[in-house]
């Protein structure tokens, strides 16, 4: 079946086509906003597009999109994300899916978009999740633990109390002027770095609970740099100070879904979101998972699907199709606030 | 910080607009949290810097932990504290794009504006200016309040 995702959650308007079977699901086209020359598409009538522009971006995207085959393929349901985001970016997504629902006459799914972000390794993916599993979402906005027990039984194991470790990335790139993306930027001035030229703090590493901080451990950084003077100008500071962030960072990270994976004995570690971008801690991850959780698959998304994108909101809807979780037009609403539980 | 939190959220009535500015790490957001607790608001207060604005609801049913000790002052009577953050933010016009020109001076609203600095010409002249600085060693915060009422 063909599955439309729409994804306007909060900065980026994206949408895309895939198509389930079997229990699997494959991208047929994906397409965010400001990564295309809108402009040119639309032969210059919709003005540039601009972060949350949803408005504006939407129906000349989905137009784009099906316009891609010579002949309109045929969509058999609609996947939206209802929430968790900005009210009125949310908003864009949900009255354009509702309304298409209306004129195609095909289902309507909502989707949760950490939920899409959890199905993002299942994009092109043969191989069923083996359940249960234990999924750790981080990216510049979230940094949660979720145990999944079968599709679409979710429950919130861990999160941060402050900070996500994406945002940490980025406002610990500000205080060493690496520029934005942070995350990006620390990560290769980290590979010439020296881990452990500085001190950092790996913050709740010991409770006993799943919920992380780094806001203490951005402060850490900021204290660094002024109590040592550090000149982040000089190549060799940034290097080694990125290095050492991107360290604590991915040691807090790992360790804690690790010992997660152990408790809950999951026979699945799943990891998605934008900071799952990142080399150092995919490759932390996957030695880890070997060395400790023998037996454990972990499911890497592609790192084109970890940015906000439809692709992963169209898979999910796949599977919460297949669990026949459908709603009507009717009674679909954006839910800023949505958490992700059964 | 909470304590200081808790004397800012007896004052507070509904309508308000407090603006943060301050350095990162400086307190903005233990601030906001300090405040959200003052207010019996449950939930977690996470940094708001990707989402740009969350709202909470300051229910009638979640009793503010100063409303027994108020001695007379009536407790809260405004619905949400709507948290926005404006790290991210390139132009005013993006807030008013997400509706933050509703909530700001809606009398059932207190509105939190971290990084006010970077977006001026949202913040209404009786906003109540909260600057946050680090003090000489690492656990000091020097808070300074700024009201033109």
């Amino acid at each position: 079946m063909r599955i439309l995702g729409i994804e306007t959650s909060c900065d980026e308007t994206a949408v895309a086509l895939v198509e389930g079977k079997n229990g699997s699901v494959r991208e047929l086209e994906g397409l965010v906003a400001s990564q295309i020359d809108i402009h040119a598409v639309t032969g210059g009538v919709v003005p540039e597009v601009a972060a949350r522009e949803h408005v504006s971006a939407i129906i000349p995207l989905v137009s784009t999109l099906l316009g891609k085959w010579s002949k309109r393929p045929k969509i058999d349901a609609i996947a939206v994300t209802s929430g968790p985001g900005l009210f009125s970016s949310l908003m864009v997504g949900v009255e354009t899916a509702k309304a298409l629902a209306f004129a195609w006459d095909v289902p309507l799914v909502r989707v949760n978009h950490i939920e899409g972000h959890l199905y993002s390794s299942s994009i092109n993916e043969t191989k069923p999740i083996r359940f249960p599993a234990l999924a750790l979402i981080v990216s510049g906005g979230h940094t949660e633990l979720i145990l999944m027990k079968g599709h679409g039984s979710y429950r919130l194991i861990g999160r941060t109390k402050d900070d996500a470790a994406g945002e940490c990335f980025d406002k610990t790139a500000q205080m060493m002027g690496l520029g934005y993306p942070g995350g990006p930027a620390v990560s290769k001035a980290a590979l010439a770095g020296d881990t452990h030229a500085y001190a950092l703090p790996r913050p709740m590493l010991n409770e006993k609970n799943f919920d992380f901080s780094f806001s203490g451990l951005k402060t850490a950084v900021l204290y660094t740099i002024r109590n040592k003077h550090l000149a982040v100008e000089d190549p060799k500071v940034a290097f080694d100070l990125s290095a050492s962030t991107q360290a604590a960072i991915v040691e807090v990270l790992v360790e804690k879904t690790i010992r997660a994976a152990k408790k809950f004995k999951v026979k699945t570690l799943i990891v998605g979101g934008g900071v799952i971008a990142n080399d150092a801690l995919r490759a932390a991850l996957s030695a880890r998972v070997k060395k400790d959780l023998p037996g454990v698959a972990l499911r890497l998304p592609q790192k084109k699907y970890t940015t906000d994108n439809a692709v992963m909101i169209a898979a999910a809807g796949y599977y919460r199709f297949l669990s026949h979780n459908i709603i009507s037009p009717s009674k679909i609403k954006a839910d800023p606030n949505w958490e992700l539980v059964d | 910080m909470n304590s200081f939190a808790l004397a800012v959220a007896r004052t507070l009535h509904g309508g308000e607009t407090l603006a943060l500015t301050g350095e990162l790490g400086a307190g903005k957001t233990a601030f906001v949290k300090g405040l959200a607790k003052a207010l019996g608001i449950k939930q977690v207060v996470q940094s708001p810097t990707f989402l740009l604005m969350k709202c909470y609801p300051v229910g009638k049913n979640q009793e503010p932990h100063y409303a027994k000790a108020s001695r007379g002052r009536p407790r809260t009577n405004f619905q949400t504290l709507c948290h926005v953050d404006a790290y991210r933010i390139k132009n005013e016009r993006e807030l008013l794009a997400i509706g933050l020109g509703e909530k700001i001076g809606d009398p059932q609203t207190v509105t939190v504006i971290e990084w006010a600095d970077l977006v001026p010409e949202l913040i209404p002249k009786n906003a109540i200016k909260i600057k946050f600085e680090h003090g000489r060693n690492n656990t000091e915060r020097i808070v300074t309040v700024t009201n033109n009422q």
